[in-house]
């Protein structure tokens, strides 16, 4: 059976195309501490606000550990799965290893120093650049609108000094930034599955 | 005027391994497989005819005791599967 131009052509195109909807679901991880960062806030805001209890940010003691075992386990069995390397996905490992490694900077760093005040905003900017980057780069609304609604509420808190008001504006910042945006991720690579 | 195509990639898997390899950074064997429909022996065969081509490299090794091969793009596929899709667009342009 000869093989004419025009098959060619829809090999190229099936083929490009077939890469494309083999977008891996990556919902998980902006559900995951969309989540933990969601419930340890609120839960520190309760203890802090309506109890005498001392430790009031034990929440985030218990659940942060939690995540970072979950994380890494994910990491590297997702790693393990991985059978095809995409330029997207490379240039994400390294917007992925710098957010954490900042994260980790600050998360160590600003409370040795009794810093605060500045604390959860300097969380919800480095969240906004991550949100705003990979909504750039997935092609994805919700994440942009996430990173702006995170920069806003940074801005407030770096303004207004109040512990109860920066537990509640970082609970919205990830409601707006990763829950919901990460359920409509998860939504839309569904529908793309089945389309596909 | 038609352009003569390139006889090695003008053959449905082999164009559709190079289709797939050019938008991607590297692939797996299974990958390919799954992706092109095609059976392990073919594939096989017409990975090691771009390989010597030169259009591809093959990367052989093992993950958790069990063989993996990985296929790469080379610098000389790109350019021979654009001058491929140039050509065939003279063939593809209404008369």
């Amino acid at each position: 059976m000869e093989f004419n131009e025009k098959q060619a052509l829809q090999v190229i195109e099936e083929m490009i195309s077939k890469t494309k909807s083999d977008m891996k679901d990556n919902s998980f991880y902006y559900l995951l501490w969309g989540w933990i960062v969601f419930v340890a806030a609120i839960t520190n805001y309760y203890l802090l606000e309506f109890t005498n209890f001392e430790y009031h940010s034990i929440p985030w003691m218990i659940l942060i550990p939690i995540g970072i075992i979950i994380t890494i386990i994910g990491g590297i069995r997702s790693k393990k799965e991985e059978r095809v390397k995409t330029y997207i996905g490379s240039s994400m490992k390294y917007i992925i290893t710098a957010f954490w490694v900042s994260i980790m900077v600050i998360s160590f760093t600003m409370p040795m120093g009794d810093q605060w005040k500045a604390f959860y905003p300097t969380f919800m900017v480095l969240y906004a650049i991550w949100l705003y980057i990979s909504g750039g780069i997935l092609k994805f609304k919700p994440f942009i609108y996430g990173a702006v609604l995170n920069w806003i509420l940074a801005g407030v808190c770096y303004i207004w000094h109040d512990s109860g008001v920066h537990l509640l504006f970082i609970s919205l910042a990830v409601l707006g930034g990763y829950i919901i945006p990460g359920y409509m991720l998860k939504m839309s690579y569904n529908r793309n599955v089945q389309r596909a | 005027m038609f352009k003569e195509l390139d006889p090695l990639l003008h053959s449905q898997l082999r164009l559709a391994v190079m289709s797939l390899l050019i938008s991607v950074e590297e692939a797996e064997f299974t990958f390919i497989k799954e992706k092109t429909g095609a059976t392990a022996g073919n594939l096989s065969v017409q990975i090691d005819k771009l390989k010597q081509a030169g259009y591809i490299t093959v990367n052989k090794s093992f993950r958790d005791n069990y063989p993996l091969t990985q296929c790469k793009i080379t610098k000389k596929g790109i350019k021979c599967f654009e001058i491929y899709v140039e050509n065939l667009k003279s063939y593809l342009k209404p008369a």
